[in-house]
């Protein structure tokens, strides 16, 4: 009598194909090119000193990633120069700082690629690198300090819910949106601002080599188009990745061919799954609620 | 009083059309998860990809790229042949409750889901199969290769 066949369950013939994809992914990538000579760093999202993502939530552009990989790319014999891609409103002066400063150390011919955003911090990031490329359309400029915040004392008090002050130090509390701020502390605030703003266009009129009136131009804080960024000396050239790639070819940088490659990131599960998320909407939720109910009082540029 | 009422019997019919698209949507997440992730984690790790179609079209891709998707058709290509042949479902008609009746082997199964492959005349199938299922309630490749799709239901 014939043995009735065992069939092979569900779980082998899944890690029997895992086990080719991994043999195969792993062939493949020892195949081709070994190696570029231009490394891509992205400078994508909300600039802060570290990332934070979570399940519900996307990551940003981290300070502290984005200065390793410009300090490995600084050390990499077989990099000739980095293309800074950028896509991003800014975010935290500090971080936004040191990735500018990052960039205005290195050696190696820097071109930063502005796409759809890159304003404020991280403008100020772009205007340290050699070569600054943005589209016609991108929002870019927007060189100003931001801290406003919402403040619900008079929602509290509606409520009869009282903020038992206890602080030692007049202006300890400064920024709390749990109390009204008065005109004494409004001023103070102001002022830090303004200080933060007159080292922001100290750092940009330097990178840029910008006139009085074109630093008194750009110090109202507006966005620019591209086209309108160009007639500012903002950028330099207007166009997207071919014309980055066209420009670190020619015989004024490199003049060599153009091989473009990226610094792995290794992502856990958490982050792959973060990725499928919709960034808009989250971001702007989390934000508004972490405005309302995390703290006090925060500059960004 | 006893009423005597016959046994429900199992019947098979075709599979729904919700069923169907239910079933494919859950393998191609299971195809994302189990094969793609893995495959450009490693092979394409330090490979500059462009993020955008319309950059993507300008810029040639590197070999690695069409090798890795070459072996992420590949292996999702097998995946439902060899799930299909042995199990006779898939992960995702196995969470639907659909099941592949016919005589099978490793060709048919192949046939059956040669919808994978972006070749022409192949990539037509994403609009002829749908439309056949809609149309006579089955796939065009059911009736190629002599196999069903089906689900159980009781009635008396």
């Amino acid at each position: 009598m014939k043995e009735k066949q065992k069939k092979p369950s569900g779980v082998l013939i899944a890690a029997v194909l895992i086990i080719i994809a991994i043999i195969g992914a792993i062939i493949i990538s020892g195949i081709g090119e070994s190696s570029g000579n231009v490394i891509v760093i992205p400078l994508h999202g909300i600039i802060a000193i570290d990332e934070d993502s979570s399940l519900l939530g996307t990551a940003g552009a981290s300070s502290t990633d984005i200065v390793e990989q410009i300090t490995r790319a600084e050390e990499d014999a077989t990099v000739k120069a980095i293309l800074l891609d950028i896509n991003s409103p800014g975010g935290s002066p500090v971080a936004s700082e040191e990735i500018a400063h990052a960039i205005s150390q290195t050696t190696k011919p820097i071109v930063a690629l502005i796409r759809e955003t890159g304003t404020s911090g991280a403008y100020w990031a772009a205007s340290s690198a050699d070569h600054v490329i943005a589209s016609r359309m991108s929002i870019t400029g927007s060189v100003g300090v931001l801290g406003s915040y919402l403040e619900y004392a008079d929602l509290l008090s509606r409520f009869n819910i009282t903020e038992q002050r206890l602080v030692a130090g007049k202006y300890k509390d400064l920024g709390n949106p749990a109390k009204k701020l008065s005109s004494a502390e409004k001023n103070l605030l102001q002022q830090k601002i303004d200080l933060m703003q007159t080292y922001f266009l100290e750092e940009v009129q330097n990178n840029r080599n910008l006139t009085e009136d074109e630093v008194d131009t750009i110090s109202t804080g507006v966005f620019y188009l591209g086209t309108e960024a160009l007639d500012l000396h903002l950028i330099d050239e207007i166009g997207n990745e071919k014309t980055a790639i066209a420009y670190l070819e020619s015989a004024a940088v490199l003049n060599e061919t153009v091989t473009l490659k990226t610094y792995p990131v290794h992502k856990s599960l958490i982050e792959e799954l973060a990725g499928l998320t919709n960034q808009i909407g989250f971001s702007t939720g989390r934000g508004m609620a972490s405005t309302l109910l995390e703290k006090k009082f925060t500059i960004t540029t | 009083m006893e009423l005597n009422l016959p046994k429900k019997r199992t019947f098979a019919k075709p599979a729904s059309v919700g069923k169907r698209l239910a079933a494919l949507l859950i393998d191609i997440a299971a195809l994302y998860f189990l094969f793609l992730v893995p495959i450009a984690s490693i092979a394409l790790a330090g490979v500059h990809l462009p993020t955008t179609f319309s950059s993507a079209l300008q810029l040639q891709l590197p070999l690695k790229a069409y090798l890795a998707f070459g072996l992420f058709l590949l292996v999702s290509w097998l995946y439902f042949a060899l799930f299909e042949l042995y199990r006779r479902q898939t992960l995702g008609m196995q969470l639907m409750k659909i099941y592949l009746d016919g005589k099978l082997n490793i060709w048919k199964t192949l046939i059956r889901n040669v919808f994978i492959i972006p070749l022409f005349p192949f990539y037509l199938l994403w609009i002829v199969e749908p439309v056949h299922v809609l149309i006579f309630g089955h796939r065009f490749m059911e009736k190629l290769t002599k196999t069903r799709d089906i689900e159980f239901f009781e009635a008396y």
